[in-house]
């Protein structure tokens, strides 16, 4: 640096630099942060949706159950005594308010299956942007890259190449 | 810190660690420097810089004094301002008159850049320059290296050099003189 330097930085640029170099090689880097706090959210998110999933599931078999024995004691009864209120009917049935309150309606089935395929999108796409993310596979090298024949491979090519190899030792 | 304690410094993580905050705080002001004039953008030479000292500390491990380590770091740098600049050229072709027509008043412009209209148009004209030709003229002009250390760096025969900051000055000298 012996000629004039036209070109400058901004005010203690190089000490913010040195830090995120430094976060950077330590895997303290914000971004691997930011990215394990995304996880744990979704960690959450897709336990409370299994959890609602589960007390759905739950009151599901309960309603049917009870609907079931609804079905089997008026029909036991209808059998026994023809003449019997819907009051009486009522007074004596198995099912409580609360169990009645839990019928399935076809809204909450379709909602149901929904959810759960709802669920699943969800989880996959997230492994896909994940993916995406994951700032360590940007200087991992890329796998996918055809390799050149040498009839057609300049020396750009190659010294890319062999920096995108970590194996590569440099020899000067 | 010597060469040889470098080298015993390496055996160990806490030694490497050691080692590259030394590379940190000698050389991370030219290294950036010599990005700059490469890429000339401060952000770029900003990603630049730090894609360089990481890939350093991940071939810290294997760094075995076979050069000085600050030659070594050049070439970590020099390999990765031409990967960048190759990448960015195909993205956006752009002449050699469109360069000389628009870059002296953008740098002008820019508050990271403190030269005159003499100094902008020389950056303009080494912008035209291909990356290798770039490279080695910033290296010998500006940072006045000798034509040994820029060999190592770049991998290029010393006289292969000579002709290459030949025609580099050669380039810049005709396009400057056809703006004055």
């Amino acid at each position: 640096m012996n000629k004039k330097n036209p070109f400058s930085v901004p005010e203690e640029y190089f000490e913010r630099s040195r830090a995120e170099i430094l976060s950077k090689i330590s895997g303290k880097d914000e971004s691997v942060f930011f990215d394990a706090q995304r996880k744990s959210i979704l960690a959450q998110t897709t336990e409370k949706q299994t959890k609602v999933i589960s007390i759905r599931r739950v009151a599901t078999i309960v309603a049917a159950a009870s609907i079931f024995g609804l079905g089997m004691f008026l029909f036991q009864n209808g059998n026994k005594n023809e003449s019997t209120s819907f009051e009486t009917l009522l007074a004596n049935t198995p099912i409580s308010e609360e169990d009645l309150l839990l019928e399935v309606s076809e809204e909450d089935f379709v909602e149901y299956v929904g959810d759960n395929i709802a669920m699943i999108s969800f989880t996959d796409n997230e492994k896909a942007i994940d993916l995406n993310n994951n700032s360590e596979e940007k200087i991992k090298p890329n796998e996918s890259k055809e390799s050149p024949s040498f009839e057609d491979i300049d020396e750009d090519v190659i010294i890319d190449y062999l920096l995108e190899d970590e194996t590569f030792e440099i020899e000067l | 810190m010597t060469e040889a304690e470098i080298i015993e410094q390496l055996q160990s993580e806490r030694g490497r660690k050691q080692v590259f905050e030394y590379l940190l705080d000698t050389f991370q002001k030219p290294v950036y420097f010599y990005v700059r004039r490469m890429v000339v953008d401060h952000d770029d030479a900003d990603d630049v810089t730090q894609q360089a000292f990481i890939k350093a500390w991940k071939g810290l491990e294997k760094f075995r004094g076979e050069s000085k380590l600050s030659t070594w770091l050049y070439r970590i740098a020099y390999n990765e301002s031409i990967t960048f600049l190759g990448k960015k050229n195909k993205r956006n072709e752009i002449s050699t008159e469109q360069i000389m027509y628009s870059m002296p008043s953008v740098l002008q412009e820019d508050a990271l850049f403190d030269g005159d209209e003499i100094e902008a148009l020389l950056q303009s004209a080494v912008a035209t320059l291909p990356e290798k030709q770039k490279a080695v003229f910033v290296m010998k002009y500006y940072e006045e290296k000798k034509y040994e250390e820029i060999s190592m760096i770049t991998g290029t025969s010393v006289g292969a050099l000579k002709a290459t900051f030949h025609i580099a000055v050669g380039k810049i000298e005709q396009l400057i003189k056809g703006k004055l």
